[in-house]
């Protein structure tokens, strides 16, 4: 699962939905657990293996306006937490 | 070039705090549908008309405040109230769920409505002391126009409190697009509309038979079974509020239709076929409660609870020396892509650049103004800080900002979101109310105003809109 939303916050939340389930209890998810390995794509697992021209025509612009140190962190947390990795 | 651009007159920002119709809500009616007795856990988050009053975002949109003050404000903002709050305001009023049930009759020519006697004689009176009505029109707040349609599929309205005010009926029999849930948003859209037309002609001090054309720009499609969004909500306003020389269409396209609604208006006057051209939107009731589950999650009220209708009054040039930049409209066309990038090229650089303008040459950003205390806690994130830092990203891959200025361009360029979560509300305009004084008194030289529209929605091209115009000093 790859995610693209520009706030950390919002990114640990659909991080932990997609992995632990739907930590808000308000949506289909719910309390179901799919496991799935997360990035955003930003982080350079996702990144480097993007065509470098459509990546910068398709992300580049929302990379500058995103904080990715913050929301690599949000990330990485959830996968540690949910999927030992 | 032309010289002379048509100026925006004047802006009317309205809400109407509707905690009982929130059930009515898309959101809502099918949590409702899924769990009948959830109303029961929703009915303590809703708020009372002082608490509505009082929040600061309201305060804002009806110009008491500048959105600015917001950052003074400590968070969360519904828990801090402002004491010296006012249900009026230089750009508007709010008025509430005892105001409007009088105005839902009034905006029903057919009898569809059936609503309690001294509930109506109540709302009348509270309107009679807006002085926004005449005698005759508030007679319509209590006598129906026809009897009581048939009963048949009809439901039951009620008041925050719980208890039945009245029902509102179906419409021709068997019409899908007639159900009494999709005509009580219409008429929700029309009365709020048609509120918002009678705060701008107040304010102006003009006369209703001075207004020639309108263009709605709300979201509901008012029709029947063969022509579903028939339209022209903007013409039923226009009665409701008394412009009996003007008639009106409607423009539709999803958040961005203000935008684009402003741009016509403009040319209508720059084309010298009207003088005088009122955009308006009237309230979107599918979208209150949209988010409640969240919010009832985190324990917060249902701040979903208000209609936000605005009227904006587009002329000739006037010596007040606002300008509508009709000479650079940004504009996103089919060729133009969806990313954020390409979206924002079109609609900011691409304009200014054609007025020789770079990014930080423009003092204040009116983006999609939703307010974050709604979005976040439901996960949608804080939409204007994403707008203003897409933006600033923007001007640094033109060279024309420095990549440390990003973070903090919300705070110079931009402004905290304040407007209900309307979908097309929020939409940028709102931002006029606090904009046209200072563009008039010379604080602020320039200002754009930007909105986006999720077409995809629609199910029809999987492309988004956007339209942006500048207005500047001449």
């Amino acid at each position: 699962m790859i995610l693209g939303a520009a706030e950390p916050a919002y990114v640990e939340m659909m991080a932990e939905t997609v992995t632990a389930g739907d930590p808000t209890y308000t949506g289909p998810l719910a309390g179901v657990s799919l496991g799935l390995p997360v990035y955003h794509v930003t982080e350079p697992e996702v990144r480097e293996k993007a065509d470098a021209s459509i990546y910068q025509d398709q992300i580049g612009l929302s990379e500058v306006a995103m904080q990715t140190d913050d929301i690599w962190q949000s990330i990485r947390k959830v996968r540690e937490r949910t999927l030992g990795s | 070039m032309t010289e002379t651009f048509p100026t925006i007159r004047g802006i009317a920002c309205v809400i109407s705090h509707t905690p009982g119709l929130l059930r009515y809500g898309s959101k809502p009616t099918r949590e409702l549908a899924r769990e009948p007795g959830l109303f029961d856990k929703m009915r303590p988050h809703l708020r009372s008309f002082d608490d509505a009053v009082a929040y600061g975002p309201n305060q804002v949109f009806i110009g008491n405040h500048g959105p600015e003050w917001l950052w003074s404000v400590p968070e969360p903002w519904w828990r801090h109230g402002d004491e010296g709050a006012r249900a009026t305001g230089p750009a508007g009023r709010i008025v509430g769920e005892d105001h409007f049930w009088g105005l839902l009759q009034m905006a029903d020519d057919f009898g569809i409505l059936d609503i309690d006697k001294s509930r109506l004689e109540r709302s009348r009176d509270l309107l009679r002391a807006t002085g926004l009505f005449a005698d005759a029109e508030l007679e319509r707040a209590v006598k129906a126009a026809k009897p009581p349609a048939s009963s048949d599929g009809s439901i039951s309205l009620n008041a925050a409190d719980g208890s039945e005010v009245g029902r509102i009926a179906n419409g021709y029999p068997g019409d899908s697009s007639q159900t009494a849930d999709i005509l009580i948003e219409n008429l929700a859209c029309k009365a709020s509309g048609a509120l918002a037309l009678k705060e701008l002609l107040a304010q102006m001090k003009m006369e209703p038979g001075e207004v020639e054309y309108l263009l709605g720009c709300g979201e509901e499609a008012v029709g029947d079974r063969y022509q579903r969004g028939g339209g022209s909500i903007s013409k039923a306003m226009a009665e409701m509020a008394g412009c009996t020389q003007a008639t009106g269409s409607d423009v539709k396209a999803f958040c961005c239709a203000p935008v684009h609604a402003l741009v016509l208006a403009g040319a209508l006057v720059q084309g010298g076929v009207y003088k005088n051209v009122i955009v308006v939107g009237g309230g979107s009731l599918a979208k209150l409660g949209m988010k409640m589950l969240g919010h009832m999650q985190k324990d917060m009220p249902l701040l979903e609870d208000c209609l936000a209708s605005v009227a904006i009054l587009v002329g000739p040039a006037d010596g007040s020396g606002v300008r509508m930049r009709l000479d650079a409209v940004g504009k996103h066309t089919v060729a133009s892509g969806g990313s954020a990038g390409a979206i924002y090229e079109a609609l900011v650089s691409e304009p200014l650049g054609h007025l020789g303008l770079r990014i930080p040459d423009v003092d204040k950003y009116a983006v999609e103004l939703h307010n974050p205390e709604i979005t976040v806690p439901a996960g949608s994130g804080n939409v204007p800080r994403t707008n203003y830092r897409i933006i600033a990203a923007l001007g640094v891959q033109r060279g024309e900002m420095k990549r440390e200025e990003v973070d903090g361009f919300e705070r110079v360029h931009g402004m905290p979101g304040f407007v209900p979560t309307q979908g097309h509300i929020p939409a940028a305009l709102p931002y006029l109310a606090h904009a046209l004084p200072k563009l008039r008194d010379g604080s602020l030289r320039n200002a754009l105003f930007i909105a986006k529209g999720s077409l995809f929605l629609g199910k029809m091209t999987n492309m988004v809109d956007g339209m942006s115009l500048l207005l500047d000093r001449g």
